[in-house]
């Protein structure tokens, strides 16, 4: 995929984001800290491992765990994840499996967060709610 | 002396030198006052107890002298005489001369081939590189370029890799220290020093060896009246030696002492490790200071295990005892068995494999299954089931990979055997590295994802994944080790300090002068006892001691003196600021310093 240049250097909502489907609904993560999007494949399981975790794939030689992104946002709808964004942010990587990639664009300011995972909630073109992911924050959570 | 410590001295004597040189020019223009006269001694004295400290005997001897000549001026409270500064400069050449110019003890006569330090994250990153182009040409399957690639993989290796000798200084110092404590007359010899081993092996070796060598002066060497009766040499012999068995690196600590009477252990010589290395076993009838502290041998035999290799004891009544800590090569490139269960590839490096069968039959006893080796019961269980995978059942006549670490074992039931291969094994991010059972991953020829096995925890069964959670590190002479506070303006000798009390169970802090020391104070109340050196700026050493012996929380805290000064006057003044013990700083007596730290803080 290709990076396209981040607008703004507002880590908030007027960022560019990589815009992904898990379930019915959409999110968006921050375009700097999504390193590649790859198929998901069939990833080696890693027996012992937590539940979010769906095992492990190889990327460019190096292994990377992937964790369902589904488990830590509770989303709603028939999920069939078949892609894995690889995330970083400074010295821990991992990849996120997702049901799609929907694009890469910019993001409706938006007011609402619920402090958790999400730092925000906006509206998207098409009048869906879509949930801005704190990538830091999630990844220090795989745990 | 182990080169890092020259290197540290020379980087120390380099400014220090330089000082003295500036102050010496400005006196030689008339420019010096008193001020200049104590400055310069404090440098000079500060590099004789350094340059000692490294066994620069000659370096310390011109730092002497040109205190020496110094001193009256000082305690006229003159300037420097402009008529001394040629000979003061002469000195500093000399003391120039022994720093720079002779070859660092124990350092081959060739010199030192010139060093690149490189990050460890860029060599392993190289080492990536490499893996991974090795998996490209293994899929592409042609063989021009692999003989490159092979020199390529050795290369990037080879940085991770360091001789056995950077940690001799270590050794020496320990066997040294020993002896003297223990009265007993003791030639170390070093075989193979020029053995290579990971780096990451070689940083946590010297606590190892320390305490091997160690238990071998303590327990192994008789005093030297003993050996004259018994018609041996009245100096024992005690010898480190490396040498590199395939993919395997044998390190052996071997002495002509009284060796252990296998008898009296109940056990054969196969089971020797075994028993020594339980815990708590100790040959010797009273613990003395030395070998009842710090690791025991079932520490030595956990540390080789977990990292793939394994302990053995060799003994015999009389000749001597030799114990040998095998361990991989290297921790990066593993040769390992390949084996399948379920939806799974397993690796286990080669050094934990023991034997692979397959069993007759799977005896039961209270629902734990077993299998007969040659008469022995060894347990055996479905990897699927250890490892909490989800598995359909075993093939009717499974295969058993039996592994092997710290003694104990265990038979892995497992679909079926792919055979061997060399592998780059990476460690589990996190957070997935505090996952017991495994060492890491390995990507395979073909791409897919070997999980690489830890024997030393699937052997404890359950309470292998708790221990390895809470692994008590290697060095621990209580639960929590005692916390001592090095203060020192000279980094040398600071650091040697700190090298000597690590090695021997202390938790070290470390402080540049007296004020520095205090604050440390104020936001560290874990410090049980000071060891503080007088010449410092800022606030001497017995400013210090006074300082604390005055603070109401801190009057009870131990505060140890350590200087090169050995006077009377010296020794009253520390008693009178509080100080509880007074050690003379000359070359190698840290026998002196530990006894006493020992003395004061109960071990």
């Amino acid at each position: 995929m290709e990076r396209p240049g981040n607008g703004s250097d507002d880590p908030g909502v007027t960022g560019v984001y990589v815009h992904v489907c898990v379930g019915a609904e959409t999110y968006a993560l921050p375009v700097d800290d999504v390193e590649e999007i790859v198929p998901l494949g069939e990833p080696t399981p890693l027996p012992g491992a937590p539940r979010s975790l769906l095992g492990l794939v190889t990327v460019h030689g190096r292994v990377i765990s992937v964790f369902d992104l589904a488990a830590y946002l509770d989303a709603a709808g028939e999920r069939s994840p078949k892609r894995i964004a690889v995330v970083s942010h400074g010295a821990t990587r991992a990849g996120l499996a997702v049901d799609e990639v929907l694009g890469v664009g910019p993001l409706p300011a938006s007011a609402s967060s619920d402090g958790l995972l999400l730092t925000a909630a906006g509206i998207g073109e098409d009048g869906r709610l879509v949930g801005v992911i704190d990538s830091a924050r999630l990844l220090a959570s795989l745990a | 002396m182990s080169d890092d410590f020259i290197d540290i001295f020379r980087t120390e004597a380099a400014e220090r030198l330089d000082t003295i040189a500036g102050l010496l020019m400005l006196a030689e223009q008339g420019d010096s006052d008193a001020s200049s006269v104590h400055a310069l001694m404090r440098e000079a004295h500060t590099l004789k107890g350094a340059a000692g400290m490294v066994g620069l005997a000659d370096v310390a001897a011109h730092a002497h002298a040109f205190e020496d000549a110094l001193g009256p001026v000082r305690a006229l409270g003159d300037p420097v005489p402009v008529s001394l500064v040629p000979s003061l400069l002469e000195l500093v050449d000399r003391m120039r001369l022994g720093a720079f110019d002779a070859p660092a003890p124990e350092s081959p006569a060739a010199g030192p081939p010139p060093r690149v330090r490189v990050p460890a994250e860029k060599v392993d990153r190289l080492l990536d590189l490499v893996g991974e182009t090795i998996v490209h040409r293994r899929r592409t399957e042609e063989d021009e370029g692999d003989l490159l690639l092979d020199e390529l993989k050795d290369a990037a290796l080879r940085m991770r890799m360091q001789p056995l000798s950077s940690i001799a200084g270590p050794l020496r110092r320990a066997v040294r220290e020993a002896a003297s404590a223990l009265g007993k007359d003791v030639d170390l010899v070093l075989t193979g020093t020029e053995t290579e081993l990971d780096r990451a092996i070689l940083e946590e070796l010297p606590d190892v060896l320390v305490h091997l060598v160690r238990n071998a002066v303590d327990h192994g060497i008789e005093p030297p009246d003993e050996r004259v009766r018994n018609g041996k040499p009245r100096t024992g012999r005690l010898e480190v030696g490396a040498s590199q068995r395939g993919s395997l690196v044998d390190i052996t600590v071997a002495d002509d002492g009284r060796g252990v009477d296998a008898a009296l252990l109940g056990g054969d010589e196969h089971e020797l490790a075994e028993r020594l290395a339980e815990p708590g076993m100790s040959t010797a009838e009273q613990v003395s200071a030395f070998s009842g502290r710090g690791v025991g041998l079932d520490s030595v035999r956990q540390f080789a295990t977990s990292r793939g290799g394994s302990l053995a004891v060799r003994t015999a009544p009389g000749r001597g005892t030799e114990i040998i800590v095998t361990l991989p090569f290297t921790l990066a490139l593993a040769q390992v068995l390949l084996f399948e269960r379920g939806s799974n590839i397993f690796a286990l490096p080669l050094a934990s494999v023991d034997e692979v069968l397959r069993p007759e039959r799977i005896l039961s006893l209270a629902g734990r299954p077993s299998l007969d080796l040659r008469g022995e019961p060894v347990p055996a269980a479905d990897l699927a089931d250890v490892l909490g995978a989800d598995a359909p059942a075993l093939p009717g006549s499974p295969r058993a990979v039996v592994m092997c670490a710290g003694g104990r074992r265990l038979a892995a039931l497992c679909d079926r055997l792919l055979g061997e291969e060399e592998v780059v094994v990476n460690g589990l991010l996190p957070p997935l590295d505090r996952l017991p059972g495994y060492l890491g991953t390995a990507v395979l020829g073909d791409g897919r994802i070997a999980l690489v096995l830890d024997a030393a925890t699937l052997v404890q069964g359950d309470r292998g994944a708790r221990r390895r959670a809470t692994a008590p590190p290697l060095v621990t002479s209580a639960p929590e080790p005692s916390k001592v506070l090095v203060v020192e303006d000279s980094f040398t000798v600071r650091e040697l300090q700190r090298s000597i009390l690590e090695a021997s169970g202390y938790a070290v802090e470390t402080a540049e002068n007296g004020r520095h020391a205090l604050s440390l104070l104020d936001r560290d109340a874990g410090i049980s006892l000071v060891v503080s050196d007088i010449d410092m700026p800022e606030l001497d050493g017995f400013e210090l001691a006074a300082a604390i012996r005055a603070h109401p929380d801190r009057s009870a805290l131990p505060v140890v003196i350590v200087t090169s000064r050995d006077s009377d006057e010296d020794r009253r003044r520390g008693a009178e600021a509080g100080a509880d013990a007074y050690v003379v700083k000359s070359a190698f007596d840290q026998g002196t310093l530990l006894a006493t730290v020992e003395r004061l803080i109960g071990g």
